[in-house]
């Protein structure tokens, strides 16, 4: 089973790799790298990285979430889930490669985190990670981080698309495929709803389950990150909801959203750990 | 026999010319009867557009050509010969073969990459064959050319961009709103090129159309023309903040939108994005209005540099396409001449093997008493014989065929195996 799953976890790697690739002689070359392509190779890299989940947690008998390296994975298999429904579903090819990026980012970063600490590292706390609700937990979260990301990428899309009309010569090469800005906004504005949906049940199901069990949730680094993000993606979600500005601003303050959630958590990580010792050195 | 197109289209005749050529749909099954008629023709299909009339035949060579195909448009159409005989022009063989997949490509059209040629030559097609005046050839010959047409459109981009003002307008529209169902266009002006924008719009399902006009009495019959809803002019400002499309063309000699109008009616929008299309000259609209966030304005200046880009862009692609266009051409003509000289090849097999099988047949009998096993080889032997004598010289022969030798070698064939007269009786057959 240990074979099979490693060599999946390669294969799946494999045709990341190749979208990488792919996405980038698209955007060089446009035509000759037909969409459809891009298409394939995440379809078989999602399909391989399936197999290799579910051959990781029959194995291990608890869902593949848990670690570092299962955290990230779990993350880039959400993320391609959701590329895929809005590739196939929504006819919106153009999200592979621009979605590519953050998905070879996060696979790199589940190598490293594969090769530091190794991928078989037990979870501290063997007894919580069997508890059903801890799944949906952690599987929520996931969820959501792969729904935040495609709104940033779709966002990303509507400021190209709408910086080429307001220049008034129309678009030229790959840029003539961005889909309209109203699906665009439509589209992030449905990943944001539902990645909020999904984050919110993530941060709720351990604050009522783990309560009733007599555990306390701690104010740790990723609780208060948690926090932020929903705030974050509450106001925007609000803000786009009542549109309280025009869809142009509410797609640049997505990707600043984003970019201020991803940044959010190595400054908590910062001022948990470094804090107090810097308070204590100032005496 | 050979294939001829004679016909005559926009760059070789002038409209005057080119109308009174024209078959309606009512006129052609009589006209490919006539044509059918002609001495030498066995084949015929007439494509007839508003670009283009044209005659393909399959004929015996040098029976069908210039003089006959004048005189039977003349006779049939009407307008004496002289009016119009300088400008046809007239393909033979492999040429007219590149002419019909150059026409049905697009790479022939007024408007290049048009995609409308295509339907219009399988139409003519379709007609020619329900009234029985396609053959065998013509049929290959149509059915490779659509193929060659739908590829020509899918490996290059020649019919990708949009080259008219008014469908380059209505994709910038359709790079802003998913979906038209929904929308309201508001059209400023009763100009024509306003009211063929608004026409691509309603093709593409525009919700609701809006029209307004210095003369009320003129907005509203535009409006009963095209099913919408006739406003004031004085009543724009108001409307800005419902319709989502805006096509000026007033011809009021200043600006009709300011950029004023547009902010007080983006409040009421909520930040919903508008789009302006001003094809007026002098300008309807200020373009300080592109300023305004969720808000696109296009002049003519902007549509005609895309439409000009585009075309630019279509011309780029006519090497690709000719060079594909020559390579079908070639593959069709060697499996033209291919299939031309299978029938001898059939010919001189049954022949040769049927001298194998009587000389087998013969041994057997001189050989006398055989068991069933003994004569079943020497036939097989025979049969043997047959294939690995045959095999390189008919290897040659089909080569020969398909890559345009000068026929040498099926000579040779013919008077040495004494099929002169074989041919000929086959050639017969293949007409009727």
């Amino acid at each position: 089973m240990k074979v099979f799953e490693v060599w999946a976890f390669h294969g799946s790697a494999v045709f990341y790799l190749l979208t990488a690739f792919w996405s980038v002689a698209y955007f060089i070359w446009d035509r000759r790298f037909r969409l459809r392509w891009g298409q394939t190779f995440l379809s078989i890299g999602f399909v391989l990285e399936t197999l290799a989940l579910i051959a990781r947690g029959l194995r291990t008998g608890q869902p593949p979430i848990f670690s570092g390296f299962e955290f990230l994975v779990s993350v880039v298999w959400a993320l391609v889930a959701c590329c895929l429904v809005m590739s196939i579903l929504f006819k919106v090819r153009l999200i592979i490669p621009f979605a590519v990026p953050v998905i070879a980012i996060l696979f790199t970063l589940s190598v490293i985190n594969f090769s530091t600490h190794g991928a078989d590292k037990q979870t501290e706390q063997m007894e919580l990670v069997h508890r059903l609700w801890v799944g949906f937990h952690v599987g929520a979260l996931i969820m959501s981080m792969g729904c935040f990301i495609l709104s940033f990428a779709t966002s990303l899309m509507y400021i190209l698309q709408e910086r080429r009309l307001k220049s008034s010569t129309g678009a030229t090469g790959w840029a003539r495929r961005l889909p309209a800005l109203e699906k665009l906004d439509r589209l992030s504005f449905g990943s944001i709803g539902y990645g909020h949906l999904l984050l919110t049940l993530g941060l709720l199901i351990p604050v009522v389950l783990a309560g009733e069990e007599g555990l306390e949730p701690g104010p740790g680094s990723l609780v208060i990150w948690g926090l932020i993000v929903w705030v974050i993606y509450g106001s925007l979600l609000i803000t786009r909801a009542k549109m309280l500005f025009g869809q142009r601003r509410i797609a640049l303050l997505t990707v600043t959203g984003a970019v201020l959630g991803t940044l959010a958590y190595p400054f908590i990580r910062f001022l948990l750990d470094a804090g107090p010792r810097i308070h204590k050195a100032l005496g | 026999m050979e294939v001829v197109v004679i016909g005559l289209n926009h760059k070789s005749a002038p409209i005057e010319v080119r109308e009174k050529l024209a078959f309606s749909g009512s006129q052609l099954p009589q006209a490919l009867a006539e044509l059918n008629r002609c001495t030498g023709v066995s084949e015929a299909v007439i494509v007839s557009t508003c670009n283009r009339t044209e005659l393909y035949v399959t004929s015996e060579e040098g029976l069908f050509g210039n003089t006959q195909a004048a005189q039977f448009l003349s006779e049939f159409r009407g307008p004496p010969r002289d009016a119009f005989e300088s400008h046809l022009y007239e393909y033979t063989g492999i040429d007219a073969v590149r002419h019909l997949f150059r026409v049905i490509s697009s790479l022939d059209s007024m408007v290049l990459g048009e995609t409308q040629i295509l339907s219009q030559v399988k139409q003519a097609y379709m007609e020619a064959f329900e009234h029985a005046c396609t053959g065998k050839f013509f049929n290959r010959l149509f059915q490779t050319a659509f193929r060659v047409g739908k590829k020509v459109h899918t490996a290059s981009s020649i019919s990708e961009r949009k080259v008219s003002v008014s469908s380059v307008a209505v994709d910038f529209a359709e790079r802003i709103f998913e979906d038209f169902s929904g929308k309201t266009a508001m059209v400023i002006g009763a100009g024509e090129m306003s009211e063929l924008t608004l026409e691509h719009l309603r093709e593409h399902g525009i919700g609701a159309t809006v029209v307004a006009n210095r003369t009320h009495e003129k907005a509203v019959g535009l409006a009963e023309r095209i099913g919408g809803r006739a406003v004031r002019f004085d009543a724009i400002e108001e409307e800005l903040s419902r319709v989502d499309i805006v096509i000026a063309s007033s011809g009021a000699p200043h600006f009709v939108i300011e950029p004023a109008q547009v902010r007080r009616a983006m409040r009421t929008r909520k930040g919903r994005p508008i789009l302006f299309i001003d094809i007026a000259l002098p300008r309807d609209i200020n373009p300080d209005v592109n300023r305004l966030d969720n808000v696109y304005v296009y002049g003519l200046d902007d549509l005609q540099t895309v439409v000009m880009r585009n075309l630019d862009a279509r011309e780029k692609e006519i090497e690709k396409c000719t060079t594909l266009i020559d390579k079908e051409v070639e593959e069709f003509t060697g499996q033209m001449r291919l299939y031309n000289v299978e029938p001898l090849i059939t010919r001189l097999h049954e022949r040769v093997e049927q001298i194998g099988r009587s000389e087998s047949e013969r041994a057997i009998r001189r050989l006398g008493d055989l068991s069933e096993e003994q004569k079943q080889e020497i036939a097989y032997m025979a049969d043997r014989l047959v294939h690995k004598i045959l095999h390189k010289p008919l290897e040659i022969l089909r080569s020969d065929a398909k890559n345009g030798g000068d026929g040498r070698y099926i000579d040779a064939v013919r008077h040495m195996f004494g099929m002169e007269e074989d041919g000929e009786s086959a050639e017969e057959e293949e007409k009727d």
